[in-house]
């Protein structure tokens, strides 16, 4: 009956298809045109990295200033932006989407400055901008002084959960190579 | 969740692996007691911060840019085989971009060494993925049944089962695949896909009431997101299908009547539940279902069936009028798609017809290119409706995932190439900086140095020379200035000639001058000391300023004689080469998947063709009827 014929169609359609993950392999099976996709993926992989130390050397030959940003793990107090100033220039902003806020509290470390930066004494400022777990909006400043010698400079800044307070506080670490 | 885990087990591999490695007192970075002011950044310092940032950047769903910065960081030799967590994260990301061979010379070299039972049932793990993916159903499954994969986590311990129950599905071992099965949320998006996967295994192989139970749960699971929602959808359809094939009319009936009537599957559940009830000989409750149906987008296969399905059904209640009518419209909705599936195979066939499909709403050029695009609201053209089914095939997802992907990696090579010119022009000119001043600035730099030595040589003779304790031997050195002039003028006088009274006079005056330089020296001194220290401060910064110029001079010396630019040229000619690869490997790809949708599109002209037909013969068979009967005298209802 020409009526059973969509339906036979349907049932086929149906009955013979699983969901995602049982035909993975198809895809992925071995030809030429894959192969030649790995090469090209390996070789811009390769590049990438080749341009990237080859702009370092450029760059920043042996005496780079750095600057991190991480969080408590699961803080509770959203970071919302920070802003940051070194020798009164403004150096730095990023304001966090949702996403990054939650690489950030998974144990991210984000990198917010890389340069040269003049030998001697610094004067760093960072103010950011959060919310609290009411959902309260403030904002807090903090000035750090460091030396720069000849080596590498690290600076890690912590923003920890202040809980007393609701608020966060900053804690600064340096490494000198 | 199983992020989540992820990450656990890499800091955890991350935070175990310190006090192994490093004896240093710097290990103290990675926990709360560290001291104030500056550590030695050491390998270990460098490493927790390094990987902190692909941790970042994995979370931020930026998965080429950690692969990236991994990468670049064991080409700096920061991660290595020590580095365990690291070494992980960039296996697993290989197998995300598609470099399997690197990932699988990862897994086997971790295998090789000593490391936390954890770590290595996670390696276990990936590699199992590695093989299931390239269809290696036996050694994934060797893998996945082996002893170490005991010490995964509970999210990663799911993982594992639903992997092993869909390769013993594939392998028809329904029981086993059940037993693993029951511990797996099947709340969860995996868990449900895997029942359902199963259900359909089961139908294939015969064996309908398993089949029937286990789609049955999929339907019965809380609505949750749209993925689980269609997915119920979609059981209860073919629990509804496989219910009409063997004649289980209420049971097909009551498993359509869960399928959701705004979900992607209302066509399909409209259309079997007509055919239900005309199953069951009631052509007017199938009636309206398949005029509702063909109300609908004609693109959908459903929809066609139904343009033929209602005029059929008016016929078997004797309406041949409306049959009629019904079999014409259907004609002219044929025509329609016809003319737009003619329309669509042109658009396919333009050069830039893919281009249209990546647009993603103008934000690809952000996208990271290991991200998988799944939104096409800016795609739009005669041939969408047409390609869903197309977009719903992995083979041509997972190929057109590839292409996006080549399109993307080739923007990066795009944007490095614009920005190789100005590297290697700053460069050159840094060269030639180098070239003019480095002389003068190393002579300068000698003098300076010699100066800062004799400075901080003075600052540090000074602080010495103040006596520990405050005493009145020397006053000038405590007194203020009108003071100091006093003291030296009094001084002066006692040692003139001079007679006794005046002695007296003078020696009451020295006592009372002395008297008001020792009331007011603790304070002075502890300002004296102030400045010393001060003073013997600057020195020692000015000392780190010339180590930090000296410093400079050395890079700059390096890099005068170094053949950067060159370098930077040379990367030039092998981005010309890449993107020519990508291009030819772009052309290619995009004709396999022309030929994909063309093919698609080819075989619903001929559906189309076959449904325009069997209109025209419809209309044509009522007609004649209709004739025959007025010949005959004979009227229908």
């Amino acid at each position: 009956m020409k009526i059973r014929n969509g339906f036979m169609a349907l049932a086929v359609m149906f009955l013979l298809s699983p969901g995602f993950n049982a035909n993975a392999s198809d895809a992925l099976a071995a030809t030429p045109l894959s192969q030649r996709i790995e090469t090209l993926r390996e070789e811009v992989l390769a590049l990438n990295r080749d341009i990237t130390l080859l702009e370092e050397e450029l760059l920043y030959p042996s005496s780079q200033t750095a600057l991190f940003l991480s969080v408590d793990v699961g803080t509770p107090i959203r970071l919302v932006d920070v802003n940051l100033t070194l020798n009164g220039q403004h150096v730095g902003y990023h304001s966090y989407t949702e996403q990054e806020f939650e690489a950030l509290t998974q144990g991210g470390i984000q990198r917010l400055y890389t340069g040269n930066v003049r030998s001697g004494r610094n004067v760093l400022e960072a103010t950011i901008t959060g919310y609290d777990p009411r959902g309260k909006d403030y904002q807090r400043s903090t000035t750090y002084t460091f030396e720069k010698g000849p080596g590498r400079k690290w600076i890690e800044l912590r923003v920890v959960d202040d809980l007393d307070a609701m608020q966060h506080r900053f804690e600064f670490h340096e490494w000198d190579q | 969740m199983a992020r989540n885990a992820r990450l656990a087990a890499l800091l955890a591999c991350a935070l175990v692996s310190v006090p192994a490695v490093a004896t240093t007192p710097t290990r103290l970075v990675l926990f709360d007691d560290l001291p104030s002011g500056p550590l030695a950044l050491g390998e270990e310092e460098q490493r927790h911060l390094a990987f902190g940032e692909s941790i970042f950047d994995f979370y931020s769903d930026r998965q080429f840019s950690t692969l990236s910065t991994l990468v670049v960081n064991q080409a700096r030799g920061l991660f290595n085989q020590e580095t365990a967590y690291a070494e992980l994260l960039m296996g697993e990301l290989y197998i995300s971009y598609g470099l399997p061979r690197e990932a699988e010379a990862i897994f086997d070299r971790l295998l090789r060494q000593d490391m936390l039972a954890q770590t290595r049932a996670e390696t276990f793990l990936h590699k199992a993925q590695l093989h299931y993916r390239h269809g290696e159903y036996a050694a994934a499954r060797r893998l996945l049944e082996s002893r170490p994969l005991q010490a995964l986590s509970p999210e990663l311990a799911g993982k594992r089962q639903l992997m092993l129950a869909n390769i013993l599905i594939n392998e028809g071992d329904f029981s086993a695949a059940a037993s693993q099965l029951e511990s797996v949320d099947p709340g969860s998006v995996a868990g449900a896909y895997a029942r359902y996967n199963m259900a359909v295994a089961q139908l294939r192989g015969g064996d309908l009431t398993r089949g029937l139970r286990a789609l049955w749960q999929v339907v019965r699971l809380p609505p949750q997101d749209g993925q689980i929602n269609a997915l119920r959808d979609r059981a209860a359809l073919t629990a509804g299908l496989t219910e009409l094939r063997r004649g289980q009319l209420d049971e097909a009936r009551h498993a359509l009547l869960q399928v959701r009537a705004d979900g992607p599957f209302s066509n399909e559940a409209l259309m079997v539940l007509g055919l239900v009830n005309f199953e069951r000989g009631d052509a007017r409750a199938a009636l309206p279902l398949w005029l509702e149906l063909a109300r609908r987008h004609p693109a959908h296969e459903s929809v066609q069936e139904a343009l033929l399905l209602a005029p059929r059904a008016y016929e078997e209640l004797g309406a041949d009028s409306q049959a009629l009518a019904g079999y014409r419209v259907a004609a002219e909705r044929y025509r329609d798609a016809l003319h737009q599936v003619e329309q669509a195979i042109r658009n396919v066939d333009q050069p830039r017809w893919l281009n249209t499909l990546a647009d993603n709403g103008g934000q690809r050029r952000e996208v990271d290119p290991m991200a998988r695009l799944t939104r096409f609201e800016q795609a739009s053209g005669e041939e969408m409706p047409y390609l869903y089914a197309l977009f719903a095939s992995h083979r041509f997802a997972e190929q057109h995932h590839q292409y996006q992907q080549i399109v993307r990696l080739r923007e990066l090579l795009e944007r490095r190439q614009r920005e190789l010119p100005a590297l290697i022009d700053t460069a050159l000119q840094r060269q030639r900086q180098q070239e003019r001043v480095l002389g003068n600035a190393e002579q300068r730099l000698k003098a300076l140095q010699a100066r800062q030595e004799q400075l901080s040589e003075q600052a540090e003779m000074l602080a010495m020379a103040m006596p520990e304790r405050l005493d009145m031997s020397a006053p000038q050195h405590v007194a203020d200035l009108p003071q100091s002039f006093m003291w030296q003028r009094i001084e002066a006088l006692m040692s003139q000639p001079m007679d006794r009274r005046q002695r007296e006079r003078l020696e009451r005056v020295r006592g009372l001058l002395l008297w008001e330089i020792a009331n007011d020296a603790a304070p002075r001194r502890r300002a004296q000391s102030e400045r010393v220290s001060g003073l013997r401060d600057e020195t020692r910064v000015q000392g780190l300023r010339t180590a930090a110029v000296a410093q400079l001079v050395a890079d700059n010396r390096e890099a005068s004689r170094s053949d950067l630019p060159a370098r930077l040229r040379a990367e030039s000619a092998r981005i010309d080469a890449l993107i020519a690869d990508a291009d030819a490997t772009l052309a290619e790809l995009t004709q396999q998947l022309k030929n994909e949708a063309l093919r698609v599109l080819a075989d619903r002209r001929t559906r189309l063709g076959e449904q325009l037909g069997e209109a025209h013969l419809a209309i044509a068979r009522i007609q004649d009827a209709a004739y025959s009967r007025r010949g005959a005298g004979e009227t229908r209802p």
